[in-house]
């Protein structure tokens, strides 16, 4: 997948987690941890996997789950389900 | 001996006549009506078009963007009437009483919307994309817990979902557990959401006005041929008499009495002489002490259905007799529409405002009498009256019938 | 304070995966049977764990009139089934009681199949085809409605939908108005019948197991659905003694508590609270209990809260109270669930027989009560708690004693 393709589809997915969290956009950084510095409970989080897989149409296997724990995380389990 | 009285100390009124009780009472007395075009869906394919909306409502007065974030617009409406009841009240709950206080809610029709909304997302974009955080919507008592969560109210929470009488089998389950010693504060709620699901349904078994004659809401009039739906939420505060007056609490009124019967008549079906009505009224008048003379004022049930108007009226003749034409009988869904669950906790805050101000909301809409509804109704205008005992009736078709009787509050 | 009346469990009635009928229901019990198998009822291709525990050969016709039987929903035939079954049990002729003091108290979380119908025909935008009886059978309430109705109880009538705890409450509430002498008579239990919607939202929020459910287990994936109704005749004390009825318990108390935490998550005082107060209320004291039919649906969260809530409560005494989850076998049957169970405590007061926690293979230290791991066990049993917990923190326990006379 191009580079600049998955540019835009970061920003997607920080807006999906910014509506989710409530946390503005310019303060949603990469490395964020959901739980520690953001606030994100089990439920948000669950929250957050289930409008990326709706959103891109895609499934993130249950036993990954837990290793989303920041939009780093997001990103680097996001880029090869949608290649 | 403590008897453990049961007091109103609080109430919170979200509706289509008026957000808080101050409004609402106001607008009873004044005789505004909350039935309009409904807005919040398209009915130009259906044969009803009108409702009850909340209108003036604004749930980010109430509470933040975080909490309002989980919260259904039925979650908005409870909660926010719940606050205004606590507010009303005095009343915070800090570890010491957190047990002591509980919360019962009356809902019944609520999740139809979030089940099929839930559902519609899994037909529309596939099954496995549901949105997990609107799964717990989809019970009954979501909105109910969250007035618990809120408000730190854990000594226990309940939903009754009794339809049309789940309003004051409420206050009868709430005034048990207060009479028991188990609680000394319940928040009684009763919340319904004007949804296109439960319109929809409504309508197709033609419970509303407009399919068989003009869609006007006008009970006991003899025009009335169906009902109109209304939506809102009501939370009063009832409490142990002594526990609130060791806190100098502003008490509103008295819960005498809550009685039930069913009519194990027939699917669906009135009891054709009202039976189970007639002994619900005649038990809480017996449980409350309070003779058939000492009735000041009936708050109906009556919502412009047919059989139910004259059934009501039936069950007053028959439990008071001749006494029957000298109390007069106010029915609030005249203003506010059938609220279902949610009508008995707004007929229980319209009757208090009655005891308080010393005036009987008037009956809109009637303008031509019925033969078989001969009662006086107070129609025209709202009239001033010094009231002392109040009884309250819920019913529906389908069985279940439930009556109140509230007093005024005397130290 | 009103005198209290004591209140018996007279009659019983159960329609489960493992047993429809109280004699197969409490054999299964005590063989430690599995109702989980793969549904048939409804499609479920769509849907990622295929299996629970589905009320098989359920033929509402042997216990209703079929002119009457096809306008009940599921769910409502199973509850007038399991109903009549109590009645049978205790041996109540209809005509001879005082139907103004017969009440039904009834627990659901979904309520009634054609709800299910409508909503799907709504998210498929078909109006047109809605069947106006299919609607007035789609109401929640309907379940208790229709069990007043069938068997001429006119007295009191309340619907719960405190969700997975909703026949606790009913249980509770009907024994709280015999006891203070307003009903003689009441039905009071739970009914659900699988729900899609219910299977999907389990399945989204990971909480569903695949295969078993394995309540207490190190291991353990989760909770599976389940369907049924069970269904108590509950009586005065001094009504059955008149009439010489035979009785299964005592129900001397119960008690409810709110977590006022998480719309889902469990909360360990809440459900200790829930617990306490059952004992408190009834008059006893927490070393009376030998039993408690755990909530146990299997799922991480709940056990280990429960398990904790449990030794909050118990204290050192705690490895000596038998816990076991029904759930193990009969899956979490959502309404019913507490009913079915407050069933099976029941039988386990009268005959000193505790029904296993079956799948169990591996000890988990957080939850290192004495689960009765797969076979059922022959013990005296005094008091038995039944645990309810369900969304929003709604907690109910209620208390089973065995009846001295």
């Amino acid at each position: 997948m191009p580079e600049k393709d998955f540019e835009v589809i970061k920003k997607e997915i920080k807006k999906l987690v910014a509506g989710i969290t409530l946390v503005p956009v310019e303060k949603l950084t990469d490395e964020a941890r959901f739980t520690e510095d953001l606030n994100v409970d089990s439920m948000m989080a669950l929250e957050i996997v289930a409008s990326i897989e709706k959103k891109f149409k895609v499934i993130i296997p249950e036993d990954d789950i837990p290793k989303v724990r920041s939009l780093a995380n997001v990103y680097e389990m996001l880029e090869p389900l949608l290649k | 001996m403590s008897d453990n009285s049961v007091v109103i100390t609080g109430i919170g009124v979200i509706s289509s006549i008026g957000i808080g009780k101050d409004a609402f009472w106001k607008s009873l007395a004044q005789g505004i009506s909350g039935i309009g075009p409904v807005s919040i869906f398209d009915t130009s394919l259906f044969s009803s078009h009108l409702g009850g909306e909340v209108v003036g409502f604004e749930a980010d007065d109430y509470f933040d963007a975080k909490t309002l974030r989980g919260f259904d617009q039925t979650t908005r409406f409870l909660c926010a009437a719940a606050k205004l009841a606590l507010a009303d009240s005095g009343l915070k709950f800090d570890n010491d009483d957190q047990d002591s206080a509980g919360v019962v809610t009356a809902t019944t029709f609520t999740a139809m919307e979030n089940i099929a909304l839930f559902n519609k997302e899994a037909v529309d974009d596939g099954p496995q994309y549901v949105n997990p955080a609107k799964f717990a919507g989809t019970t009954i008592n979501a909105p109910s817990s969250q007035v618990s969560i809120l408000f730190g109210i854990k000594g226990f929470n309940t939903t009754i979902s009794t339809g049309f009488t789940a309003g004051l089998d409420a206050l009868k389950y709430a005034t048990h557990f207060i009479r028991s010693g188990k609680a000394s504060v319940v928040l009684v709620g009763g919340v319904e959401r004007l949804a296109v699901q439960s319109y929809i349904g409504f309508q197709s078994v033609g419970m509303l006005a407009g399919l068989k004659g003009e869609e006007i809401l006008c009970p006991f009039d003899r025009r009335r041929n169906g009902t109109v739906v209304g939506e809102g939420a009501a939370v009063v505060v009832i409490e142990n008499e002594e526990h609130a007056r060791k806190r100098k609490a502003s008490i509103l009124a008295k819960v005498k009495s809550v009685a039930g019967a069913f009519d194990a008549y027939r699917q669906a079906k009135y009891h054709p002489a009202a039976a189970g009505l007639s002994r619900a009224i005649k038990k809480a008048l017996d449980d409350a002490a309070v003779g058939k003379n000492a009735i000041d004022m009936v708050s109906s049930a009556a919502n412009s259905m047919i059989d139910q108007d004259a059934l009501e009226t039936l069950a007053l003749k028959e439990v008071f007799g001749k006494r029957a034409y000298q109390i007069p009988v106010s029915a609030v869904k005249s203003a506010i529409g059938e609220l279902f669950s949610a009508s008995g906790v707004m007929q229980l805050a319209a009757a208090a405002g009655a005891l308080l101000q010393g005036v009987i909301p008037q009956t809109l809409g009637l303008k031509e009498k019925d033969p078989f509804c001969d009662l006086d109704y107070v129609s025209g205008s709202a009239r001033k009256s010094k009231l002392n005992n109040i009884l309250i009736n819920n019913f529906g078709p389908g069985g279940n019938n439930v009556s109140a009787v509230i007093s005024r509050y005397a130290e | 304070m009103q005198n209290k009346k004591k209140v018996v469990v007279t009659g019983l009635g159960a329609v489960s995966s493992i047993g429809i009928g109280k004699e197969a229901y409490w054999q299964a019990l005590q063989d430690g049977k599995s109702g989980i198998s793969p549904i048939t009822s409804f499609d479920t291709s769509f849907l990622r764990y295929k299996r629970g525990g589905e009320v098989k050969d359920f033929r509402a016709e042997e216990y209703i009139p079929p002119r009457k039987a096809k306008f009940f929903g599921r769910a409502s035939q199973m509850a007038i089934a399991a109903s009549q079954m109590a009645l049978d049990d205790a041996k109540i002729i209809q005509k001879e009681i005082s139907r103004q003091r017969f009440g039904v108290m009834v627990g659901t979380t979904i309520g009634e199949k054609p709800l299910e119908e409508l909503s799907e025909l709504w998210a498929r935008g078909n109006y047109k085809e809605i069947d106006k009886k299919r609607i007035l059978q789609s109401s929640v309430n309907n379940i208790s409605v229709n069990t007043a109705v069938y068997f001429k109880a006119q007295g009191d009538n309340f619907m719960f939908t405190t969700a997975c705890a909703a026949g606790n409450y009913a249980i509770g509430w009907g024994a709280d108005l015999i006891a203070n002498g307003e009903l003689d008579y009441c039905l009071a239990g739970g009914a659900d019948s699988f729900f899609y919607v219910a299977f999907l939202g389990f399945q989204r929020l990971y909480a569903m197991a695949p295969d078993r459910c394995q309540p207490f287990d190190k291991n353990r994936k989760g909770m599976m659905l389940g369907e049924g109704s069970g269904m108590l005749m509950l009586e005065s004390l001094e009504s059955a003694e008149k009439r010489g009825a035979q009785i299964y318990a005592e129900i001397p108390g119960y008690g409810l508590s709110c977590d006022a935490f998480h719309p889902t998550a469990p909360d360990v005082s809440g459900i200790a609270k829930a617990m306490e107060k059952a004992i408190l209320y009834s008059g006893l004291n927490y070393k009376d209990v030998d039993y408690i039919n755990a909530h146990g649906t299997g799922t991480p969260a709940n056990d280990k809260a429960e398990c904790a809530a449990i030794k909050q409560v118990f204290k050192d005494h705690y490895s000596q109270v038998a816990v076991s989850s029904t759930k193990s076998m009969l899956g979490h049957a959502m309404g019913a669930a507490s009913a079915l169970e407050a069933v099976a405590c029941c039988f386990a007061v009268k005959y000193d027989i505790i029904p296993p926690t079956i799948n169990f293979e591996t000890p988990d230290p957080d939850c290192d009560i004495d689960c009765v791991a797969n076979v059922s066990r022959k013990q005296k049993v005094r008091v038995a708690l039944n645990n309810g917990f369900a969304f929003g923190g709604n907690n109910a326990c209620v208390a089973i004693k065995k009846f001295t006379g």
